[in-house]
């Protein structure tokens, strides 16, 4: 039935029939009208007013990681929607569902360089699946029923929605929509299918390299049987953590520059490497040549362009990672590859990743493995740095979703909005964001939502007074010229967390970590648990940008 | 590096054109000429793309350029079923006997005269008209303005 709405009440009608129940935002002046016809709906819908755009951005990002749901972002106009660029090039880069809605002057004054006006559809264009600006109103249902479409088909990602002031002040008719569904996606052929098959049968040593795509294709259950019916190892990128438990025997872990030593030696070695829903970045494949070098690929991703983008595949299916693997599984019978197993397994147990020995000084890993013993089934969130990647080799992940990191982009300051938006979308599981000095100085203005929300946030900030990583690779490639990254700040972060409303600890010695995660765990509230850890708590182990399996430095001996 | 031709239709909005040369631009393709305009369904734009590249680079530029929501259809043309035509104006001062012959054997007609220099017009496929402009330098060009190709596929197979 139709009725007349103004461009703002279409707006939220619409994003009702969508399915959405929580908004990110910032009120400004171009979006007047949208918040105007929110406060009618404050039933249903829940808006999230962050401390910072960015932060808004970051938190429809990690309610969507840990929920599969779409995040939504609303923002004003000018440095509203340029704030949350940082935001939407994160969510761009790992494939996140998200759609943002911006407001912008009204369309007379569009061109002007008017009062907080900012092409902001021009400026985004790069880091969208596809973006708008919505000059007419009776394009507006339409368009954003679009956008939920077009952020959860394929490959998902991020689209945003511009609209100038006076669209959501106009009048149209709107029609009440059904819930979008995303498009079809392409299925591989029979042949296909069989010639991928006939080379896993002939495979001796196949590697299964699990990515994104996943996790966010719901296909961890047909991977870990596939894995099994195959009898193949399965090494993670730090995307794809969770697809298979930490702990399941054919887990080899995180592969890349950070990875175990089993993962890398397993993709020197293998002579058939299964990719699935990963893109073999940079990361992954320093060296593009000579990364699986003895492997026939077979790629299988739902994005056509991914497929040969960077390492060329011998083989590739195009569709969805979880018909993909239930079909090669239909094809094939059971597999055993026991010797190779075996072989890999014997290497793991002779080259695990190096722990901390000392008894005293309080080191992430220790933090970390406390963390994971004390805390049942948590979400775990990270920025940018040391402890992002500390974070993804040592604390087991036992299911998808469970892990929220910016591992493309790589944007310090993501944690604490994802780990806020992470909360909101999961009230019942515990949420920790593990944090380094430098990445939460970048956006530590967020925990006045996380008190304000009552979101029982678990803020780790590793303080070791460096930008460790950075520092590290100066002290590997420049000669230990250390330059700007001792940042030696002053912040008491007990009081700050006071200061904010929050709760606040602090751990120096090794001792006490136990007592206080589990203080601060019962606290009831956002916290800030402050580490303080040592500047030369290294990361190791890690092949050198360019090299291979073959230049691992493992220790800061070899370095 | 090789050259080929790639035909894109897309809806016929405002900002395709950008989102498309754009999407060159930061995957680092090259572009050698790009043209566009409305076809005879106004809802569509037709653009044109000549660009250097090996087999994959033409791959991935047909694959990202399907990517993008505002593309309807890509193809990459053929080279021995393609039809390649491009106009352009040159301006000369002063032309002299050896231009004149110039201009019969590529066929170029002379759009205007006056204050002593004359606009032509030449058509060809783009080789031709680069050949065109190396024969002409020694006459004194003081401005060239080229299209861009338009391509097609000889036969009966079409775009849409």
């Amino acid at each position: 039935m139709a009725e007349k709405l103004t461009g703002a009440q279409i707006i939220v009608r619409s994003l009702i029939d969508q399915g959405v129940d929580t908004i990110f935002g910032y009120p400004g002046g171009a979006v007047l009208n949208i918040y105007d016809a929110l406060y009618a709906f404050q039933d249903k819908i829940r808006h999230v007013t962050a401390s910072h755009e960015q932060g808004a951005a970051h938190a429809a990002d990690g309610y969507a990681r840990s929920s599969g749901k779409t995040g939504v972002v609303l923002a004003t106009s000018g440095p509203g929607a340029t704030n949350t660029v940082t935001g939407i090039a994160t969510a761009y880069l790992d494939s996140i569902p998200m759609v943002i809605l911006t407001g912008n002057v009204t369309t007379e004054l569009l061109g002007r360089d008017s009062f907080q006006e900012v092409d902001i559809a021009g400026v985004t264009m790069p880091i969208t699946k596809h973006n708008w600006i919505v000059r007419d109103v009776s394009q507006l249902a339409d368009t954003i029923e679009q956008a939920f479409i077009i952020a959860n088909s394929g490959r998902p990602g991020p689209v945003l929605i511009d609209i100038p002031k006076d669209v959501t002040a106009a009048v149209a008719e709107y029609t009440p929509r059904a819930k979008f569904r995303p498009r079809e996606t392409p299925v591989p052929d029979a042949v296909g299918i069989e010639t991928a098959a006939e080379a896993i049968r002939k495979s001796q040593r196949p590697l299964i390299y699990a990515g994104g795509g996943v996790i966010s294709g719901n296909a961890s259950q047909a991977l870990n049987a596939f894995s099994k019916h195959i009898h193949a190892p399965v090494s993670m990128s730090a995307m794809g953590l969770g697809a298979i438990p930490w702990d399941d025997a054919r887990c080899l872990g995180m592969i890349g520059m950070h990875g175990t030593p089993v993962s890398n030696k397993a993709s020197q070695e293998c002579d058939l490497l299964i990719a699935v829903g990963s893109r073999f970045s940079d990361r992954v494949a320093s060296n593009r040549a000579s990364f699986a070098k003895n492997a026939q690929v077979l790629h299988i991703d739902i994005d056509a362009t991914e497929i040969s983008k960077n390492v060329a595949a011998d083989l590739s299916l195009q569709g969805d990672a979880k018909t993909v693997l239930e079909m090669l599984q239909n094809a094939l019978e059971p597999q055993n590859h026991g010797e190779w197993m075996q072989e890999l397994l014997r290497y793991k147990a002779l080259n695990p990743l190096p722990v901390p020995m000392d008894e005293v000084k309080v080191h992430p890993y220790t933090v970390l493995k406390e963390l994971q013993m004390l805390l049942e089934d948590p979400i775990i969130v990270t920025d940018v740095g040391n402890h992002q990647m500390m974070t993804a080799q040592f604390f087991g992940f036992s299911r998808p979703r469970s892990f929220l990191s910016s591992l493309g982009f790589g944007t310090m300051g993501y944690g604490l909005g994802a780990a806020i938006g992470a909360q909101v979308a999961n009230p019942d599981r515990r949420v920790v964001l593990i944090t380094g000095d430098g990445s939460f100085h970048m956006n530590m203005n967020e925990m006045a939502v996380a008190v304000s929300e009552k979101l029982p946030v678990m803020v780790m900030v590793m303080n070791n007074s460096v930008l460790g990583m950075v520092r590290e690779w100066q002290r590997l490639f420049y000669q230990e010229r250390f330059s700007c990254t001792s940042i030696e700040r002053h912040t008491n972060f007990v009081q700050l967390a006071e200061a904010f409303g929050a709760h606040g600890f602090r751990i120096e010695k090794k001792a006490d970590i136990r007592e206080t995660l589990r203080k601060a765990a019962a606290c009831g509230g956002p916290c800030i648990v402050e580490c303080i850890t040592d500047r030369d708590d290294e990361l190791y182990p890690i092949i050198p940008p360019g090299g291979t399996a073959d230049d691992i430095i493992f220790c800061a001996d070899m370095a | 590096m090789a050259q080929g031709v790639l035909a894109v239709l897309v809806s016929n909005h405002y900002g395709v054109l950008t989102r498309v040369s754009s999407l060159f631009g930061r995957k680092g393709f090259n572009i050698r000429s790009i043209s566009a305009g409305e076809t005879e369904n106004p809802a569509f734009t037709r653009i044109t793309i000549i660009a250097t590249g090996d087999p994959f680079q033409f791959e991935q530029m047909r694959l990202q350029l399907e990517k993008l929501e505002d593309v309807k259809q890509v193809q990459i043309i053929p080279s021995d079923r393609l039809v390649s035509r491009e106009m352009m104006l040159v301006k000369i001062h002063q032309p002299t006997a050896g231009f004149t012959e110039l201009t019969t054997r590529y066929d170029a007609k002379e759009m205007d005269h006056r204050e002593s220099c004359s606009v032509w017009t030449v058509t060809g496929t783009p080789e031709e008209l680069d050949r065109f402009l190396q024969e002409a330098a020694g006459h004194g060009i003081l401005e060239s303005c080229r299209t861009g190709a338009a391509a097609m596929e000889m036969g009966i197979h079409t775009l849409i």
